[in-house]
């Protein structure tokens, strides 16, 4: 049985409503990775962004080249089983990365 | 002999009986205002000019010295609804009952309210046949949005157009026991001019405090009378949606 709450009363939905929000459910899961890979071309934008500036200046290291350029290749790297870890984020608080990405490929040389 | 003057302060004793003009005692009685009185006390000598009023209602002038019984027409927040989500529920709906041509702007207040999956965003869809469909393809939405996490921040937006969402969050809604959404929206629905609405919720995943502050605008010239919230392919768990009229 599944309910909607309409005016603070909770009803049974009914096969149509259940049908309805079960086919969205699936859509949306069937989505998850491409939302991932989405969110993490995002970073990835933002982390070459950071960095055109070694670009710009004309003295980048090699380590830093290697870096930009696993940035760029992490689609090619880097399939759907590992998106949840290219999106880890540190989570104990008491550290001073907490809240920070903690994949090595983020990791500026 | 005519008397022509009698002196009362030295001529009479005694009291005066209530039949012959007098008080009937050495002293004024008291009135009894609740029996004692008949017909209402005119605005001029400082009653109120009314015998009764309406459950709920204001005094107001109606004329210099006259005073009624009348609505607040001042502004307000009326309280229309209020929903306890449920573990499991999977939508959140004020519908024609409360969505009504009496009101022209509404409020919804979300407290803490919490998502069954992770990773979800917030969303809002309008009908105009009480729930029988739903408004589809004509949703403008677009929201401003700040991460915070310690020493780290980002300030973006997103934006949608002709959706059927109206959404009011990115997928980053987390489903944590501290995490869920909190804030409000204000709705405006002018007959059938098309909708609009602007928000401000905070949310929270395992490591983000995450603000948007959002506006919508739907291009259909219905007249919403049921409006519904859900997350993104999943359910709630739990919190609180609450219902206010505006009157302006």
């Amino acid at each position: 049985m599944m309910y909607k709450n309409v005016n603070g009363e909770r009803i049974a939905m009914s096969e149509n409503e259940i049908a309805e929000f079960n086919a969205e459910k699936t859509v949306w899961e069937n989505e998850s990775s491409n939302r991932k890979l989405a969110e993490i071309k995002h970073l990835r934008l933002q982390k070459l962004m950071e960095t055109d500036f070694w670009v710009l200046r004309g003295d980048i290291t090699d380590a830093q080249k290697l870096y930009r350029k696993d940035l760029r290749d992490i689609p090619t790297n880097y399939d759907s089983s590992k998106y949840d870890e290219l999106l880890a984020r540190e989570t104990d608080k008491t550290k001073d990365n907490f809240g920070q990405l903690t994949h090595a490929v983020w990791s500026k040389p | 002999m005519a008397l022509s003057k009698i002196d009362v302060t030295k001529m009479i004793t005694g009291v005066t009986p209530l039949t012959n003009g007098g008080t009937g005692g050495t002293s004024i009685p008291a009135t009894n205002l609740a029996s004692g009185v008949t017909g209402t006390l005119p605005v001029g000598n400082g009653g109120i000019g009314i015998a009764s009023g309406t459950t709920d209602q204001f005094l107001k002038f109606t004329g210099t010295t006259t005073l009624a019984s009348a609505t607040d027409n001042a502004g307000s927040f009326t309280k229309l609804s209020t929903v306890d989500i449920s573990s499991g529920d999977s939508l959140v709906a004020f519908n024609s009952s409360i969505i009504t041509s009496t009101y022209k702007q509404y409020l919804f207040m979300f407290t803490d309210v919490r998502s069954t999956g992770d990773d979800t965003y917030f969303k809002m869809q309008e009908s105009t046949n009480n729930g029988g469909g739903f408004l589809a393809n004509d949703c403008d939405w677009q929201f401003m949005f700040q991460y915070s996490t310690q020493g780290n921040s980002e300030f973006n937006q997103n934006h949608g157009k002709n959706d059927t969402d109206c959404q009011l969050t990115n997928a980053n809604v987390g489903n944590g026991a501290n995490e869920g959404i909190s804030g409000q929206m204000f709705f405006s629905r002018n007959g059938s001019l098309p909708s609009k609405a602007n928000w401000d919720v905070v949310s929270t995943n395992n490591t983000n405090m995450q603000f948007w502050s959002g506006a919508m605008y739907r291009d259909d010239n219905g007249t919403t009378n049921y409006v519904r919230f859900q997350m993104q392919g999943t359910t709630f768990v739990s919190g609180r949606i609450t219902c206010y009229g505006i009157t302006t």
